[in-house]
């Protein structure tokens, strides 16, 4: 299947981040975290997902941030139809690596995808 | 010349109709005007345009109404925009979060608007403003906020004020100041990519993925 979203390693780490909790909007540093990765490769990533629709992102109330003295969030959070490529994407990621897993270590020739 | 009708024509439907949109605007940006002389200069300009219809059908007499709306209420623009970019040569005398809120408006509701208006040297300078309202966060002195800043000028003005805010937000959050140099550097690293994915549009948007 052709998403709107080529499935790079990065991508793959951030949707299955945001899918953990999809009903929990998070900002940058906590996605980051979860997904391990750097803001150099987060903050492209998120707008490229933002881009196509499947995440959305919103500043926080600012009565929050004020009330805590800090500069205002920008919050991200997976969109219905986000949330649902994203896990038809993932599911096919996975799935395609543990058929490949299964060849390797299938011994030998043998017709393909016999031995499942 | 004679097919020009001898008859007075239907007095424009009503022109109180026709007038209507004008005449709400006027109410707000001239108090004062002469109601009853814009409707006689209607009723002679709807006379001698009698029967004459714009390329797109409608009857001629709507263009000129149509200029005078848009003149009219480009007043009332250029009076926001004005006001607007007085009170962001003064920002920095009230709270920092709605200083914030303010630059963000600027940028996206009035500097496009004195574009249309062609007011260009208001339009660099309500951007200078917002941008370096951006600046006087506290995060935004340090070190780090300082080269996120500066590396941010090369993303599209509209996106980069956001990206500064975020970012600042986030330094904000990390305790440790080395913590801060790292996210800066990383998010500068990554900033090239992110240019290069806000710049373009997205390729499968609005597709069925």
């Amino acid at each position: 299947m052709k998403y709107a979203v080529k499935m790079t390693g990065p991508v793959e780490q951030v949707l299955r981040a945001m899918l953990e909790d999809a009903a929990v909007p998070r900002y940058g540093l906590e996605i980051s975290k979860q997904a391990g990765l750097e803001a150099g490769t987060l903050y492209p990533v998120m707008a490229r997902l933002e881009g196509v629709g499947w995440l959305e992102s919103s500043w926080e109330d600012p009565a929050v941030s004020i009330s805590d003295g800090r500069p205002r969030r920008r919050y991200y959070q997976l969109t219905k139809d986000g949330a649902e490529q994203a896990r038809l994407a993932l599911a096919e990621i996975s799935s395609r690596r543990e058929k490949r897993r299964l060849s390797l270590s299938t011994a030998q020739p043998g017709p393909l995808g016999a031995s499942l | 010349m004679n097919s020009r009708p001898r008859i007075q024509p239907q007095p424009a439907a009503c022109p109180d109709d026709a007038l209507a949109g004008l005449r709400a605007i006027l109410r707000v940006t001239r108090p004062d005007a002469d109601v009853e002389l814009i409707r006689r200069a209607y009723d002679v300009a709807a006379y001698w345009h009698w029967g004459q219809a714009r390329r797109s059908g409608d009857p001629y007499i709507t263009h000129p109404l149509a200029v005078a709306t848009i003149l009219a209420d480009s007043r009332v623009l250029a009076i926001k925009v004005a006001d607007r970019l007085h009170n962001m040569r003064t920002v920095q005398f009230i709270a920092h979060a709605k200083q914030v809120r303010k630059a963000r408006e600027s940028l996206d509701i009035f500097a496009p608007v004195a574009s249309q208006l062609s007011m260009d040297m208001i339009e660099a300078e309500l951007e200078t403003l917002a941008y370096a309202t951006m600046k006087r966060n506290r995060h935004a002195r340090s070190v780090s906020g300082r080269f996120l800043i500066a590396i941010t000028a090369l993303l599209p003005v509209a996106t980069r004020i956001r990206w500064c805010e975020e970012w600042l937000g986030e330094l904000h959050t990390l305790p440790a100041r080395r913590d801060r140099a790292s996210f800066a550097m990383h998010a500068v690293l990554g900033i090239p990519r992110l240019a290069f994915t806000v710049r373009k549009p997205a390729p499968g948007h609005g597709r069925a993925g």
